[in-house]
């Protein structure tokens, strides 16, 4: 089977993937990090980003950058609330935020299932073509997610490091009573990260969805790959979650080639058993309390 | 007689922070011994290596000869050495008297399945601890709030949870972490006098306490410790007066003077 | 706050309440005209069974998300020894059983040292791998296609196989009690105090001489060992079992019902699985709607109802008893303020 797939496709459609799954993972882990919560309820929000996406864009005929544009802002906006109605109140009570984001998962589900219907729909590709070459064959659309995973990259890591936000952000991850102490709004902060984690599910959901189909079931098969990137790249860590993209990617797209894609299914969740057991805290991450 | 506690050559590095360096001491049984220095000296770790909750990087631990150095936290805690912490660790939704029951339950000697089909055995094992809980309870002065969730309990009742919940395993030898801190001086001396009675009713006691006039007051041997090392071991009267320790503590004082004032 | 004297579910299934229910449970296959509520008495009764495990597994702190994994294991045993091997469906019941709590076993010293929330992930993981095996293991499970022609359970005594519901509700009956009766035992008994202590602070009861090690292993595996026997009378009721029966989300819902009918008392677990498996088809034109009011009432219940339905339904109980002028145990005192 490797002959005749060259070595070149198969790195290359390991990054490609790879960066979904940064995509995917970025807003799960920034969640973790900042708020101590596992949402699984994540991939809900990615699904409603391509849905968001699929009218304004597929339907309105909307650009389709300012479609992505919009799907985030009309997320986050939706996560600013759920954070304040259901997991505010809960905020000491790890577990039972876990479980409300449980029920919030099922719940959004449902919603969009009876609004939207469960059929899958595509969406036209906002670049079209194919790269050929030898060795080589990928279509654009996919280098248009690469692409956009590179930019939302870089504009968090601006964020970050430069606003104002974004330090107070990295203060509450640090040690959230001390932030407290500094005259940060940590309640605000929370909200705000909650409402970031959602605006890059939307994202990623928006700029997948041309790709492959999209239904409400999207978000299930999303969340199962976040999940063992950000453990495979350490809870709460966004280097982490990229270098985890990247290597499930690579490791899944070998795998695939050698042995087929049910094996590399199953090779995930056997990465995020071993991983939890030997490093918990992921390739990258700290042992933080 | 035999020391009850022997730490010899302990040390425990953090990467390259010494927090213990080859500290040596022992504890004679039936004594109530003070462990003091200022803050970061290293005392709660000393505990911590002890009780078995952090392995030390060097040296070793005896207790009634054995060497408990490695063992697990419950294992020494059946063997009779056990500690309170110095933020109270209690079970917070349980009834006072129910803390105090899981506390004796450990020196059951009722098996698994004898409990389970309700012995006989294990029905008189049940009043026996229900009657020595209360005793308990009566002896730290907490039989009035019995019933009463834990985390509703005023911080010095805490406080004296913690110490009833450790008596419940009959231990041999208690190390108590910081028993009066954050304490008016009539709760101190409360405290002060419930240590002396159970020094008195047989058990050995080790107090880390920053109160110089409570460690002064209580203990008949005192260990100073700073920066992970032993300074000076003596009587009451003699740490006093050393210039060791009077360094250590003055030392602090000048720091901060030149930092901060 | 836990008051270690009965629950206020147990005080109230004293004496004359627990007979008058055992000889009503007696009757109930009378009571049912069509076949079709009986049948969801027993997958009741099955999932009761299920999430009492998962209920033992809570009592010491850990969240498990493989109840269904270890469920699909007992599941699995019993079908391929009775259909492959012509195995007596009691050899068969009691290999499930054994099976998941040994698996549970030798997992278990490696997994349950990880805290909270990661070992709710490993165990959402597990779940999940257990489930892909199911589907790309033909030889061992059957694959996507499952086990089939699963033989109804055989009763020595009895020279029929219990082949009607009504006959199936008696040995459901029978097991569930059995298994009620002997996790009762083991919640009052000094073990049970020793589970309370390791989840509500395993650092105290180490410190206090508790091996919690020892006492999370020895819950996991009772909480799984029942998984696997209710897997086994769940193959041997539908005749027929498939991966899709076990997915995370049928964990979820064994987590659910221990939500609802809340994971502190015994009753908790029993009654979130009455009333959560007729659910899906008292629903089923509003299949969609249903998924909402799922996910609607977890969160109510994790905000409002974090110890489920039980100490309501006690106090609605009382109220009823005390304007009947019955007498319902001991005086009315919410367990939670104790006296």
């Amino acid at each position: 089977m490797l002959t005749e797939v060259s070595i070149a496709q198969i790195l290359v459609n390991g990054l490609t993937s790879g960066s979904f799954y940064v995509l995917m993972a970025l807003g799960f882990t920034l969640i973790f990090g900042i708020m101590r919560l596992v949402n699984f309820a994540h991939g809900e929000f990615y699904m409603l980003g391509a849905f968001v996406v699929y009218h304004l864009y597929g339907r309105l005929h909307l650009n389709f950058f300012l479609a992505l544009a919009a799907s985030a802002v009309t997320v986050a906006a939706l996560g600013a609330i759920v954070e304040r109605v259901i997991f505010f109140p809960l905020r000491s009570r790890e577990l039972s935020m876990l479980m409300s984001a449980l029920g919030l998962q099922i719940a959004l589900q449902g919603i969009i299932a009876v609004t939207e219907g469960v059929e899958a729909l595509s969406l036209p590709a906002p670049v079209s073509g194919v790269y050929h070459s030898r060795w080589l064959i990928f279509p654009y659309d996919r280098l248009l997610v690469v692409a956009v995973t590179a930019v939302v990259l870089a504009l968090f890591y601006a964020f970050i490091t430069w606003s104002k936000f974004g330090q107070a952000l990295r203060a509450v991850a640090q040690d959230a009573e001390a932030a407290l102490m500094q005259g940060i709004p940590v309640n605000r902060v929370y909200t705000l990260a909650f409402a970031i984690g959602c605006a890059l599910a939307a994202i990623a959901g928006g700029v997948i969805a041309p790709v492959f189909s999209l239904h409400v079931y999207m978000g299930q098969a999303a969340i199962l790959k976040a999940f063992v990137v950000v453990i495979l790249g350490g809870l709460g860590s966004v280097p982490g979650a990229v270098v985890g993209g990247l290597v499930l990617g690579l490791a899944e797209s070998v795998f695939a080639s050698l042995f087929g894609v049910l094996v590399s299914d199953m090779l995930g969740f056997l990465l995020i058993m071993m991983i939890l057991l030997w490093r918990p805290f992921g390739l990258l991450g700290r042992a933080t309390a | 007689m035999a020391p009850l506690l022997e730490v010899r050559g302990l040390s425990k590095q953090f990467g390259g922070l010494a927090a213990v360096a080859e500290l040596s001491f022992t504890v004679e049984p039936g004594s109530i011994v003070g462990l003091i220095g200022p803050n970061g000296a290293g005392k709660t770790t000393v505990f911590n290596l002890v009780t078995g909750q952090l392995a030390p990087t060097a040296g070793e631990v005896r207790f009634n000869g054995r060497k408990i150095t490695g063992l697990a936290p419950y294992d020494i805690a059946r063997m009779g050495l056990v500690r309170t912490f110095q933020s109270t660790v209690l079970y917070p939704e349980s009834s006072v008297l129910e803390n105090v029951l899981r506390g004796c339950a450990v020196r059951s000697r009722v098996g698994f399945w004898s409990g389970l089909v309700g012995s006989r055995a294990a029905a008189q094992d049940v009043a026996e601890t229900h009657a020595r809980a209360l005793d308990l309870l009566r002896f730290v002065e907490l039989d009035g709030v019995r019933s009463e969730a834990a985390r509703n309990l005023p911080y010095g009742h805490q406080k004296a949870l913690g110490i009833a919940i450790g008596l419940a395993t009959r231990p041999e030898l208690m190390l108590l972490d910081e028993p009066v801190a954050g304490m008016n001086p009539e709760e101190t001396a409360r405290t002060a006098q419930l240590i002396r009675r159970v020094n008195e009713g047989g058990t050995t006691i080790v107090v880390v306490e920053h109160d110089m006039s409570f460690v002064m007051g209580l203990c008949r041997t005192i260990v100073v410790m700073n920066y992970g090392r032993k300074i000076a071991e003596g009587r009451p009267d003699e740490i006093r007066n050393d210039p060791a320790v009077i360094d250590a503590y003055l030392g602090v004082d000048e720091d901060a003077a030149a930092q901060g004032a | 706050m836990t008051e270690r004297r009965e629950s206020g579910g147990a005080r109230v299934l004293r004496g004359p309440v627990l007979a008058a229910l055992l000889i009503l449970a007696l009757f109930v296959p009378w009571m049912f005209e069509n076949q079709f509520g009986l049948y969801l008495l027993d997958m009741a009764l099955i999932n009761a069974m299920i999430a009492l495990g998962l209920n033992v597994v809570l009592k010491t702190g850990q969240v498990s998300m493989a109840q269904a994994g270890f469920m699909a294991m007992g599941a699995y045993t019993s079908a391929q020894l009775t259909v492959k091997l012509d195995v007596p469906f009691l050899v068969g019941f009691v290999a499930a059983g054994l099976g998941a709590a040994l698996v549970a076993l030798a997992l278990g010293r490696i997994i349950l040292r990880l805290k909270g929330v990661y070992f709710l992930l490993f165990t959402f993981a597990l779940n999940e791998f257990l489930f892909l095996l199911n589907k790309n293991v033909p030889a061992l499970t059957g694959g996507n296609d499952g086990v089939v022609g699963i033989k109804p359970p055989t009763i020595p005594f009895l020279a029929e196989p219990l082949r009607s519901k009504a006959a199936f509700y008696y040995l459901v009956l029978v097991v569930v009690a059995l298994a009620l009766a002997f996790v009762w035992a083991l919640y009052r008994s000094p073990f049970g105090r020793a589970m309370d202590a390791v989840r509500e602070s395993e650092l105290l009861a180490a410190a206090t001489g508790y091996n919690p090690m020892r006492i999370k292993m020895i819950a996991f595996s009772i909480g799984c060992l029942l998984a696997g026997l209710g897997g086994s009378l769940y193959a041997h009721f539908l005749l027929y079992i498939a991966p899709f029966s076990f997915t995370f989300w049928e964990s979820v819902n064994f987590l659910l019902m221990n939500i609802i009918g809340g994971s502190t008392s015994l009753a908790g677990p029993i009654l979130g699985a009455l009333m959560l498996t007729p659910l899906p088809e008292l629903l089923r034109a509003y299949v969609l709607w249903q998924q909402v009011l799922y996910g609607l009432t977890f969160m109510v219940f994790m905000r409002f109802l974090p110890d489920g339905m039980t100490p309501l339904c006690v106090s609605a109980w009382r109220a009823a008893a005390g304007r009947l002028g019955l007498q319902a145990g001991e005086p009315a005192s919410d367990p939670r303020s104790g006296s």
